[in-house]
């Protein structure tokens, strides 16, 4: 029989953090964080045929026990998703057979109210977790996206209506099927299908201050900017199509290669980036057509592609452009990425002998408003030396753990001090020490939106302190891909923790209730421990912690998920306390 | 337009009759299969056409020729999740099999569209159910499971693989079910997880970041919340006769250190719960194993493949291991081959029309050492290792083919790779190499007996330059004259070589 084994560490102390562990038998299809303002947080599994509620609380004391229990069993398909209504509390909703939509409160013994019915839903098998209910207009009102077969279908609650939904727009999204069917038989194989639906963009695009929505099909772009009322439209504002931008391109045969620069190829390239690069309160578009860079103004109606307020025109390979505020004027400025040429010959050579490659990143200053320099106003140039790839290839497998480590053990930020800012950042070690770093991003405000050409830069500027040029060293670029939380670490880097508490690993099955908690300690008191019980070093699965208010006291906690090995599952809950 | 050309004669080898068939879209995939019974491979084309996927069917002539437009063609309906071809009814020649959530259908080329001709045979939840709208697979689900010289087909669902045979006069219409394969869920799909079955085991170790989606988390995400990832997936077992009764075994699981088998009795009936034969193999756990019966004695060779050190200049090895009179895999391996390359292809193929499969490899080099711009180069060979009998394999390359491509001339990178090996162009009894220069140039290159061996003959047989880059090289037995055709894949046509017959046989 499977099982999923969920150990628990909480402490509610107010001046304690400590470890506490339960298990809780499985298996479980997903798991969502409850909000109850007034009864304490829980949080729902998805388990074969049933939704469990437990509550953070009763875990922590160890009872594991199951407070609310909704029966879903002989339903082909169950999608659901849990979100928040205008006072803060959280319900389950629910899409199952024939496009039925019902809302479960999660409390002991009441029953799914059936809200609304879709016969159009088109869903796949299973029991899965689908983003589908959400105050998208942020009226107060809980909407719907639901799959139909032509497209998203979006439905817009109505507070106190007598319809509870109006429809909405049917827009196109970016479906993507993957079949795979065996072609031969004298080996063990898989059929399977895979079924993917891009999410999309909400958010304030066209200076209202209602979010809008921009979704992505393919090569087309739908921007749905809703009215003074917040109303979204029922069709696209404006749409895009880059398909129809790049069959304008000049032509590349598919079956030939340019073998003197393989980097030609970006020719071809189309792209676009949407954002008020003014910052007059619409959104502006910036699109890149081969080596053509044109921006187009955005107004309150939406962007007039007619006439480009500028167009730029590059030589080289460009691998990007983008806009960011270089010179901190607070107008976002244009740039544009080049790399030098990159014959076949040279690819080759590098893969037995090493070599270097250049990066250039030009910046067009904002001199008015979406009037951009036409003129580099900075350069910057990164080149990359590298040793012959098949010793990076040995290289990357002596230290993959190392890597692996580096790219998926990223601190997280939040408010955990309760000051009402998400400045503090938390970060669990590889010695199983959670740190927290109070305020650390009080001086640089955290990009809610991680833009990766902007992480970039700003690591350039760091490094080169002040220099237009340097030079790096191929494994170190592993250091400079722009992660999300990445300038998290940058921030803490160097810095001794606020405060760590060590996270013994609960072992399978049993209460680990190894309090091993310190107050406000230096970075040698948890962290500093290398011994082997505490080290990591004996599972694959490595830990990954989420930000969650798990005791409704409206400060972040931290709650770390890890395996327990087999099919079993740790969960861990810190909770924060005020300084 | 029907083109009769002779390729360029360079010894006695026989006339092919040219057809070149141009689509208004991508050619997704090609066969070529006998569709209407008439002793001549006919064409079976799958394009993209504007947002349709279509079928297109191409009737051989009886001089080898093909028509420009199709026999008989059909835009796909949406739901439609794959294709095959299959003898569904009791009419010469094959139907078209179409498979969606529904059922499994089929469809007659003697009748245009789908009105009075489409007939749902199968009743059935097929899995998966999911049509790609950019493509539509070919469904390879078919076998003569219990020996009785007829293919069943096998349909899967999302919990068993059905057997249906097709109608016989006495069945009446419509295929009937004749049993199911042993099979299970897979279970090293993280994304299989919360099905309702209970049947499917579940691992979490991949999907800790499903959890509590939405909230901020210490593994980076790239793109805004998804709004949807949903896979599913089941396994199929190897279907091969191990116990040599004549009969297929279902094979779920095998390694380098046992084999699980399902036997099967009669009448497709199978034990319940699958046997465990052990071996002792001494093969590492990356190994990628295959069952091969390279001796053609129907029973199944243990081939072995597999690769040792880091970088571009690896052993490469393949070894063979062969069944005892106990039935199980000798410790002691049959045969072993072992080449340092960047890259090696291995696969098997009877070159010789011997009854014995050969080994071929397709090794790409990347020279190291080299510190010179001028110098760099890659460097391809193609090397067989006749098969002996017995699963033994030849000690040495019973012939190589060696080319060095500078990088200046890899312009055609797809057609520089070119080296096929899977057609009698001369109608000897031994295949031919087939390859294309780095300037487009096609060449035929004959393969002669050596005493026991073989050689590459000094002289090419035939050269052919293809209007448009090619894209794929199929050998195929089209005109069943003993001389091999040639179907070359360009993007958006096919030119079909057929032979009149001519050659050495």
């Amino acid at each position: 029989m499977n099982a999923w084994i969920v150990a628990l560490l909480v402490s509610f102390a107010a001046d304690e953090q400590a470890a506490r562990s339960v298990v809780i038998e499985g298996p479980l299809s997903g798991a969502q964080h409850l909000t109850r303002p007034g009864e304490g947080s829980a949080f729902v599994c998805a388990r074969p045929g049933r939704f469990d509620v437990i509550a953070w609380s009763t875990l922590a004391r160890g009872e594991s026990s199951v407070e609310a229990s909704l029966a879903v069993d002989g339903k082909r398909a169950v999608a659901w998703w849990v979100t928040e209504d205008a006072s803060g509390a959280s319900s389950l909703w629910m899409i199952s057979d024939g496009g039925v939509i019902e809302m479960w409160s999660g409390r002991p013994g009441a029953d799914a109210v059936r809200v609304f019915q879709d016969a159009a839903v088109r869903l796949p098998d299973g029991c899965f977790d689908l983003p589908f209910a959400r105050d998208l207009d942020r009226d107060g009102a809980v909407d719907l996206v639901v799959p139909h077969a032509d497209g998203l279908q979006l439905w817009m609650g109505v507070a106190g209506g007598a319809e509870p939904f109006r429809r909405g727009p049917l827009v196109r999204q970016n479906v993507n099927v993957s079949l795979d069917l065996p072609d031969r038989l004298d080996r063990p194989t898989t059929v399977s299908e895979r079924l993917t639906i891009a999410g999309f963009e909400i958010a304030d695009q066209n200076g209202d201050g209602h979010p809008d929505l921009a979704f992505k099909d393919g090569d087309l772009v739908q921007f749905f900017w809703s009215d003074r009322d917040g109303r979204l439209p029922e069709s696209p504002s404006f749409e895009l199509d880059l398909e129809q931008i790049r069959a304008n391109l000049p032509k590349e045969s598919g079956d030939l290669l340019d073998t003197s620069n393989l980097l030609k190829l970006l020719e071809s390239q189309v792209s676009h980036v949407a954002s008020d690069f003014d910052r007059d309160g619409h959104t502006d578009l910036l699109l890149r057509q081969g080596q053509k860079v044109s921006i187009y103004r955005g107004g309150e109606s939406g962007i007039d592609r007619e006439k480009a307020a500028q167009v730029l025109k590059t030589s080289g390979n460009l691998i990007a452009a983008f806009a960011l505020d270089d010179n901190g004027d607070g107008k976002d400025d244009l740039c544009m990425l080049r790399v030098e040429d990159v014959s076949l010959g040279q690819l080759l050579l590098w893969i037995v002998a090493g070599g270097s490659l250049s990066f250039d990143l030009f910046a067009y200053w904002q001199d008015e408003p979406l009037r951009f320099a036409r003129k580099p106003s900075a350069q910057r140039t990164l080149t990359v030396d590298f040793p012959s790839i098949i010793s990076i290839a040995k290289q990357i497998e002596q230290d993959r753990d190392q890597l692996v480590n580096g790219f998926l053990r990223m601190p997280v930020s939040g408010d955990f001090d309760g000051d009402g800012i998400a400045d503090d950042v938390a970060r669990l070690t590889t010695t199983r020490a959670l740190e927290w770093y109070q305020d650390a991003g009080r001086d640089t405000a955290f990009e809610r939106r991680f833009a990766p050409w902007s992480a970039v830069v700003r690591r350039f500027d760091r490094e080169a302190r002040g220099a237009r040029q340097m030079t790096i060293e191929l494994t170190r670029l592993i250091d400079w891909a722009p992660l999300p939380g990445r300038d998290l670490a940058a921030f803490i880097d160097g810095k001794a923790p606020s405060r760590s508490v060590s996270v013994p690993r609960a072992a399978n099955g049993r209460d680990a209730r190894d309090d091993s908690a310190s107050g406000a300690n230096g970075p040698g008191d948890a962290s500093g421990r290398g011994d082997s019980e505490g080290a990591e070093n004996d599972d694959d699965s490595l830990p990954v912690v989420f930000v969650l208010d798990v005791d409704g006291d409206r400060i972040d906690d931290v709650v770390i998920a890890e395996s327990g090995g087999g099919t079993s599952l740790i969960l861990t809950a810190v909770p924060s306390r005020k300084p | 337009m029907l083109v009769v050309g002779l390729l360029a004669a360079t010894l006695a080898e026989p006339e092919f009759v040219e057809s070149r068939l141009e689509f208004p879209g991508r050619v997704l995939s090609y066969e070529c299969p006998d569709i209407n019974d008439d002793s001549r491979g006919d064409l079976f084309v799958v394009t993209r056409e504007d947002e349709d996927r279509v079928l297109n069917y191409f009737a051989a002539a009886a001089d080898g020729s093909f028509p420009d437009a199709p026999t008989w063609r059909l835009a796909l309906p949406a739901d439609v999740v794959a294709y095959g071809l299959f003898e569904a009814r009791p009419d010469p020649g094959l139907e078209i099999l179409l498979f969606s959530a529904r059922g499994v259908y089929s469809l007659s080329t003697t009748k245009a569209g789908l009105k009075d001709n489409l007939v749902r045979e199968i009743e059935i939840a097929v899995f998966p159910g999911l049509a790609d709208p950019d493509m539509v697979p070919r469904w390879s689900l078919a076998k003569d499971l219990d020996g009785d010289g007829v293919d069943e087909l096998l349909v899967t669902t999302k919990y068993e693989i059905a057997v249906h045979r097709a109608p016989r006069p006495q069945d009446g219409k419509g295929f009937v079910r004749i049993g199911t394969i042993p099979a299970r869920p897979d279970d090293e799909s993280p994304r299989a997880r919360g099905r309702f079955d209970r049947r499917a085991e579940i691992r979490i170790e991949t999907s800790l970041l499903d959890l509590f989606r939405g909230s901020t988390s210490s593994v980076p995400r790239f793109e805004q919340l998804r709004y949807l990832e949903h896979s599913q997936a089941m396994r199929v077992p190897a279907l091969v006769d191990w116990n040599g009764d004549g009969r297929v075994d279902a094979i779920p699981k095998f390694d380098a250190a046992a084999i699980e088998v399902f036997e099967q009795h009669e009448n497709l009936t199978f034990d319940a719960t699958p046997k465990k034969v052990e071996f002792a193999i001494d093969e590492s756990d990356d190994a990628r194993i295959q069952l091969l019966d390279l001796d053609g004695d129907g029973r199944s060779e243990l081939f072995v493949e597999r690769e040792d050190g880091d970088g571009l200049s690896r052993d490469h090895v393949v070894t063979v291991f062969a069944r005892g009179a106990d039935g199980l895999f000798a410790k002691d391996a049959r045969a072993r081959v072992k080449l340092n390359a960047s890259d090696v292809d291995w696969s098997v193929l009877d070159v010789d029309h011997d009854g014995r499969v050969d080994l071929v490899a397709r090794v790409v080099d990347l020279p190291l050492g080299i510190t010179d711009l001028a110098a760099v180069r890659l460097e391809m060979k193609l090397l067989v290792f006749r098969g002996q009998g017995g699963g033994e394999l030849s000690r040495k390359p019973d012939f190589a083919f060696e080319r060095s491509l500078k990088p200046e001339q890899m312009e055609r990178i797809r057609e520089s790779f070119v080296l096929d090996l899977g057609g009698d162009f001369d109608g000897d009894g031994i295949n031919d190499l087939l390859s294309m220069q780095a300037d487009g140039l096609l060449e035929i290159t004959a393969v002669e007996r050596d005493g026991n061996g073989l050689r590459l003959a000094a002289k090419t047989l035939t050269r052919h330059r293809p209007a448009n880059p090619v894209r794929g090289t199929l050998p195929a037995e089209l005109s069943h004259d003993g001389v091999s055709d040639l179907v070359l894949r360009h993007e958006k046509a096919l030119t079909v070589f057929v032979s009149r017959g001519g050659g050495q046989r």
